[in-house]
């Protein structure tokens, strides 16, 4: 079920002041968070965030189309997606 | 002629027949697949078995990374069936060229990385896909070191030197050291 409209979304208060001291600073440190239930707003665009997914922390590199979703949904806690550089077609 | 695992690149694998005509379809794990439908033939191997070619009749893509094959002499579903589980590879000088500053993943692996901030740090030992981005995993000072592959991070590869240049984000490195 969607979130109500009334309540907005959920951005975690502290994360939240990290980046926005951060953005007045001009800095791009890598900020660790637990906060996977977090909505990713339009302030963390180009921020990397270090997600902990129960284990370890996944690097997150927050781009455009990344807006409005949860952090969590870029940390996996259980799929294992293979290795993409296990001899395969993987490129930059 | 004989190909082994060594000199080919994983590109997929048969997950099951279709039809009854011998038809086979194929998971393909690769970049773009397009790059692919014009090939005649790929190597195929069963678990820890050798590599045998497989000349293909057709190659027809379906959704995402979904292909359906057949190839010559498999020509009813019992035939099919004896595939199914079998890896696809090709030989590792067909993989599609690449543009400058470009390169595939496992070419890379035992490169040392030369940060612009912090000089030389640790090796890369393996890559793996993320959510968000796929992840270059580093070995520094006995501990792993995941690095973002974007563009903003990891920049080109020195063949000569076996070195790949990153500008990594301040912090970066001590979130995995503490």
């Amino acid at each position: 079920m969607a979130r109500s409209l009334k309540k907005g979304p959920f951005i975690d208060p502290k994360l939240e002041k990290k980046v926005y001291t951060m953005n007045e600073g001009g800095q791009k440190r890598i900020i660790k968070t637990w906060a996977r239930r977090s909505m990713i707003s339009p302030d963390f665009v180009g921020h990397t965030f270090a997600v902990h997914n129960g284990n370890k922390f996944i690097p997150v590199f927050v781009s455009e189309n990344m807006v409005g979703h949860k952090l969590g949904e870029f940390a996996a806690t259980r799929t294992f997606r293979g290795h993409a550089g296990n001899r395969k077609d993987k490129r930059r | 002629m004989i190909m082994t695992k060594e000199d080919c690149i994983n590109i997929g694998y048969i997950s099951k027949a279709h039809g009854v005509r011998g038809d086979l379809r194929a998971v393909f794990d690769v970049h773009d697949l397009r790059e692919y439908v014009k090939r005649k033939s790929f190597w195929f191997a069963k678990k820890d078995g050798p590599l045998v070619e497989g000349k293909l009749t057709f190659f027809r893509p379906q959704q995402k990374m979904e292909v359906l094959i057949h190839l010559e002499g498999v020509e009813d579903r019992n035939a099919a069936e004896n595939w199914v589980g079998s890896t696809l590879y090709i030989p590792a000088e067909e993989l599609p060229k690449l543009k400058d500053g470009h390169f595939y993943y496992f070419q890379v692996i035992g490169f040392t990385v030369m940060d612009e901030q912090l000089g030389a740090l640790g090796t890369v030992r393996d890559f793996a896909d993320g959510s968000a981005q796929d992840i270059m995993v580093m070995d520094y000072q006995d501990k792993e070191v995941l690095i973002p592959m974007t563009d903003t991070f990891v920049g080109k590869a020195d063949f000569e030197k076996k070195l790949i240049y990153t500008n990594l984000p301040e912090g970066l490195v001590e979130a995995y050291l503490e």
